[in-house]
């Protein structure tokens, strides 16, 4: 898949060829940096943001060959959650509204069930049903999120794309969000993709983990293997940049020089040759392919296994 | 941990802010020091009052803000008892502060090498010329590639963490006793936050000022602290050498947050319970502040006045049931 921008004479490529899988029932984890494209890549696969090449494969069939009302369709299979519950919900909506508008907008049920639905929906993310009738405005932080969560459930959808649903929320709201999606996941079987730069968060919720710079995937694989075992010198440096909050336990920082280049002017060869300590000649020629080193442990690295 | 004469020292600071016809007490009974080259966390969650207080100590606090009682230590003065005049001169030259808004803190009409040349001219009296070439100087230190050319830029044409960097070169300039960063990585990218980290550790090594570093992240607290203080709801909980508070927690409310740490290194067991501590956070109790939601809680936890126990040498835990 790819995704660029134009402004004026540039073109930003913000996803920049980017191919993988999701299974049924799992939880892939999506990492990187601001800017590093994991939130359009979302965006293309719901197409909030329709993707300027490739595909997207739902249960078999290309979701950008759909015409807006076959897609209009297939989104009460795939929702998401966004960032920012403030800029998400109608502030002029109380959560009824939203709730219902889904709902309505599929046909899916009405009267007495459509009322039965929203109460069974907020018990689901531990809401009292009394919060029906209150405006954003009247919630705290962690109440509009599990609204934002509720919406995207309230459908029952086989795909749901989380896009750091936790980022602004105190450590103990967090913690108890991530609870709550794990929970719902298993009532409801749901496939979740988890946007994320909080790595912390990445490692209590999935099951595969995907490491994105600079529009492309450079280390994807199972989530215990990536954090034990990172190969890729970004994914390294990334983890190691992370504070462990037990005090005298150190682990060796690798910080890496400067800041991402811009995605106007990508570099040939691999996107993070100027910042990585193990650069090769080759490294500035080629762009690395994403490789599998040992079973579904998948890098984009020259050096890597050589 | 050694006894230290302490560089600054809050006693029984409260703050109140007003909310329609009433006041609310914001800051309530804070108390705790800072030594010399210490480096202290204050965290908590939002509400906390954590801001708020490094406020107060800059002088900062809005107009509508009032200081309802308590003191603020700092070199045998008290800071609360300046005139603004004195105040001024006391910030920058000897009490530097760096914010979360790092694009806010910059003006964005004047070159950033003309900004930090200006901490130079004004607190140092250097001229012009002079002011400048220390300014490009400290830059360079500051880990800024290029710094000649970096300094005649704008911010805008800056990435934040290269902002945060001219800014913490600011906060040095004039070489303070006491540096105060309020979450002086928020929103900046795992990566550069590390490195801005090590640079603010780097400095206060470098200049031995003391450190009060206003985060919420404990796993920031545990790598860089020495001491914590935990805040919650505008009162202090807990506070402890940073091994002593994440070894045995204390106070429940701190046993609650250490709960919902989230590490990279390992996997953690997710509670079942709703602990989301911060929401509707009660600033009208006259006791302490966790009991409504405290597994603790006792009858003299509503009353006024908060107890002050010693559990370990050097670690206090406001609460009653600690004892």
């Amino acid at each position: 898949m790819v995704k660029s921008f134009r402004e004026g004479p540039l073109t930003l490529w913000a996803v920049n060829g980017v191919t993988f899988e999701i299974h049924p029932g799992e939880t892939v984890g999506l990492v990187g940096e601001s800017g590093c494209g994991k939130t359009t890549t979302a965006r293309c696969i719901l197409r909030l943001t329709e993707p300027t090449a490739g595909q997207v494969y739902f249960n078999g069939s290309d979701l950008t060959k759909l015409s807006p009302r076959e897609m209009r369709a297939q989104r009460r299979n795939l929702q998401m959650v966004f960032q920012d519950p403030d800029t998400s919900l109608n502030p002029r909506f109380t959560v009824r509204r939203t709730l219902a508008e889904p709902l309505r907008l599929h046909n899916l049920v009405s009267g007495q069930e459509l009322e039965e639905r929203l109460r069974e929906t907020m018990v689901r993310v531990n809401m009292d049903p009394g919060f029906l009738d209150r405006y954003p405005h009247q919630l705290s932080e962690g109440q509009k999120q599990r609204v934002g969560i509720a919406r995207a459930i309230i459908t029952e959808p086989q795909f749901v794309a989380l896009d750091e649903p936790t980022s602004s929320l105190d450590m103990s709201i967090r913690i108890h969000i991530i609870g709550l999606l794990l929970r719902l996941q298993e009532e409801l079987g749901m496939t979740y993709l988890f946007i994320s730069h909080d790595l912390s968060a990445v490692r209590a919720l999935c099951s595969r983990v995907m490491v994105m710079y600079l529009g492309r995937i450079v280390e994807a694989g199972p989530v215990e293997e990536i954090f034990e075992r990172p190969l890729h010198h970004y994914t390294r440096a990334l983890l190691s940049a992370i504070p462990i909050p037990e005090p005298g336990k150190r682990r060796r920082r690798i910080l890496l020089w400067g800041e991402p280049p811009s995605l106007f002017d990508l570099p040939e060869g691999c996107a993070f040759h100027e910042r990585c300590p193990d650069v090769e000649p080759l490294c500035r020629r080629e762009l690395p392919p994403l490789r599998d080193i040992d079973g579904g442990h998948l890098v984009a690295c020259q050096e890597v296994g050589r | 941990m050694a006894q230290r004469e302490a560089l600054l020292r809050i006693e029984d600071l409260s703050v109140t802010f007003p909310n329609r016809d009433e006041r609310v007490t914001i800051i309530d009974r804070v108390s705790f020091e800072l030594g010399e080259k210490e480096i202290v966390g204050l965290v908590g969650e939002s509400g906390s009052g954590k801001t708020v207080t490094s406020l107060t100590v800059m002088g900062f606090l809005p107009p509508s803000a009032r200081v309802e009682g308590g003191q603020i230590w700092f070199k045998g003065r008290d800071l609360l008892r300046l005139r603004e005049e004195e105040m001024r001169r006391v910030r920058g030259r000897e009490i530097a502060m760096i914010f979360q808004s790092i694009r806010s803190a910059l003006n964005p009409l004047m070159r950033v090498g003309d900004q930090v040349a200006r901490v130079y001219q004004l607190q140092r009296g250097l001229s012009r010329r002079e002011a400048y070439q220390e300014a490009v100087r400290i830059l360079n230190r500051m880990g800024i590639p290029d710094a000649e050319r970096r300094a005649r830029a704008y911010p805008h044409q800056l990435s934040r963490g290269m902002c945060q960097r001219v800014l913490v070169a600011m906060m040095v300039a004039c070489r303070p006793a006491l540096l105060i960063a309020d979450e002086p990585t928020t929103g900046l990218d795992v990566t550069i936050q590390a490195q801005i980290f090590e640079l603010i550790k780097d400095v206060q090594q470098a200049t031995g000022a003391s450190l009060l570093l206003i985060t919420h992240d404990l796993g920031v607290v545990a790598e860089t602290c020495q001491r914590v203080v935990v805040m919650y709801a505008g009162q202090v909980m807990e506070s402890a050498p940073v091994e002593s508070l994440f070894a045995r927690p204390s106070h429940p409310y701190t046993q609650n947050l250490l709960r919902s740490i989230l590490r990279v290194d390992k996997v953690v067991e997710i509670p079942e319970a709703d602990a989301s501590l911060s929401e509707g956070v009660t600033y009208g109790l006259r006791g302490c502040r966790f009991a409504l939601r405290c597994p603790g809680v006792l009858p003299p936890c509503w009353e006024e006045g908060l107890p002050k126990e010693e559990v370990e040498p050097g670690h206090w835990a406001f609460c009653h049931s600690c004892g």
